[in-house]
């Protein structure tokens, strides 16, 4: 059976969900070993899907999940038992817009998550604990993708504000990385700035994000050319802000 | 628009003339991709697939690092009016290390050009952290693939489905390879990446990159959708084949990423 207030959710997701997972089981119940799902800080989470190791014909199995119409927006990871570790290694970095969840997954799947059928696999998974090359890796990813995909892109496009919602987000992802060296990994959008301010307190990083702040706030009803110059002086706060919290890892 | 060989060749052109009005702050420029390799496809080739390499105190001060901005805004604006599929180029501090996923291209000198400033192919290193990623990243986009699974059995495919299987697998057949290699620890030149990987795991079939490979070459790539569907099916099994045999190397050598120490043995 589904067990609704497992899922922790309301009204239509919630439906969506149980509907999913009731199809899944139904299908499934002799290959399943576990079905669990996740809540995330960035995103709606998703469902870690785990089969036994001596299902034959996986691929098929994964394409039998998919047919069981995911709920939209909700990430799908299809594992044996024996490749749950891959769930704690990094995930790919693809911008605009795709959020990586790699980063909080095990840990939200861990002390957040649900188990709703078979066993519970949560412990089996490892949570990663090498932040520092973590942090490493998203500030690599930050030059090597928001630069050409994001800052050049969106300027040449004229999407002033555009780009800046989406540096808006990307400093909220680059604060929860540094945040996780620190042991903190229970977040919300919301919640990050103040979090960020509190563990890197007179840190050049901390004065990079009020003056973004100050942009953002007074872009309300502007004219394109203000708009033009804001997107410009965030590029360059968002590199500052990648320079300095480099050097702090250092 | 009939696109030609020409219409690259103006594109690099002007893009080299906005580069020149930022000589005094960039030490290098580096194509790779086809421009570079010298089998550009006229309509099918994307660019501009370069790297501008900035001399070092660029980014640190606000006034260099915006005008040089604002020409590279500039040129992108040009660059995409000029009806070749364009997507912006990279640009960073030549006294950074790159990004590792880009080094098999920029090493190789059968796959990369130098086009501005001083040769320093010799020099470009990935970091640690960033060779570390590319040693696993892998295995989050076997999971990412996993989605295309739905369009295996769907009744029919629209175009926009035939198109998204068409940039997947190109996308698969660049990078599958590359992924599959950093896994192990192996970092090729871009031309002999899949040589280098028959080699380290003979017993996966490599024949669908040799397909995709055809398939973009074709001058109707649609045409038969269902030919398409297959494709994706046989470079979901590799991806999986792929997967299974890393994981077996993995286990035997022991000396990957700590994704080792969790693999039940």
């Amino acid at each position: 059976m589904v067990n609704e207030e497992k899922l922790n959710l309301t009204n239509r997701a919630t439906t969506e969900k149980i509907r999913f997972t009731a199809k899944v089981i139904a299908r499934f119940r002799n290959e399943l070993e576990s079905l669990m799902y996740y809540p995330h800080p960035f995103t709606t989470g998703g469902f870690v899907i785990v089969f036994k190791d001596e299902v034959e014909k996986f691929l098929d199995c994964v394409t039998g999940i998919f047919e069981c119409a995911p709920p939209q927006g909700l990430s799908i990871h299809c594992v044996r038992r024996s490749e749950l570790f891959e769930l704690a290694l990094p995930g790919k970095y693809i911008m605009p817009g795709i959020v990586d969840e790699q980063k909080h997954l095990a840990l939200y799947l861990k002390h957040k998550g649900s188990l709703l059928y078979g066993l519970d696999l949560r412990e089996e998974i490892p949570v990663p604990n090498n932040y520092g090359v973590m942090l490493d890796n998203h500030l690599d990813a930050m030059t090597s993708q928001v630069r050409p995909h994001v800052l050049l892109k969106w300027l040449a496009r004229k999407e002033y504000l555009l780009l800046i919602d989406e540096i808006d987000n990307q400093f909220h992802y680059l604060m929860a990385t540094a945040l996780l060296a620190h042991g903190v990994w229970d977040i919300t959008m919301q919640s990050l700035p103040h979090l960020f301010a509190q563990y890197f307190e007179n840190q050049p990083v901390t004065e990079i994000w009020s003056s973004f702040n100050s942009i953002r706030k007074e872009l309300d009803n502007k004219d394109d050319a203000v708009c033009r110059a804001a997107a410009f002086e965030t590029a360059w706060l968002f590199e500052s802000f990648l320079r300095e919290l480099r050097e702090y890892t250092r | 628009m009939n696109i030609t060989l020409e219409d690259y060749d103006n594109a690099l052109q002007g893009f080299l003339e906005d580069v020149e009005t930022m000589k005094d702050d960039v030490d290098s420029v580096l194509l790779f991709g086809s421009m570079a390799r010298g089998d550009v496809k006229p309509g099918r080739s994307d660019m501009m697939d370069a790297f501008i390499f900035f001399k070092p105190g660029v980014f640190r001060d606000r006034q260099r690092y915006l005008r040089n901005l604002e020409v590279m805004v500039g040129s992108c604006e040009r660059l995409s009016l000029s009806g070749v599929y364009f997507h912006p180029f990279l640009y960073c501090d030549n006294s950074d290390l790159i990004s590792a996923l880009f080094l098999p291209p920029l090493l190789s000198e059968r796959a990369s050009r130098l086009v501005f400033g001083k040769e320093m192919r010799h020099t470009i290193d990935g970091s640690p952290a960033s060779r570390a990623y590319a040693g696993r990243v892998f295995f989050s986009t076997r999971r990412a693939a996993h989605k295309m699974t739905y369009l295996l059995r769907k009744p029919q495919l629209t175009e926009a489905e035939c198109e998204a299987i068409f940039e997947e697998l190109q996308d698969a057949k660049k990078y599958l390879p590359l992924m599959a290699c950093m896994a192990m620890d192996i970092w090729p030149g871009e031309p002999d990446l899949i040589p280098e990987l028959k080699k380290a795991l003979p017993m996966v079939n490599t024949t669908v990159l040799e397909n995709v490979k055809l398939l973009r070459d074709q001058p109707e790539r649609f045409t038969d959708p269902e030919s398409l569907r297959q494709l994706l099916r046989d470079m979901l099994t590799f991806l999986e084949e792929l997967h299974d045999e890393l994981l077996s190397k993995i286990k035997e050598s022991g000396n990957l990423p700590e994704a080792s120490k969790y693999i039940p043995h």
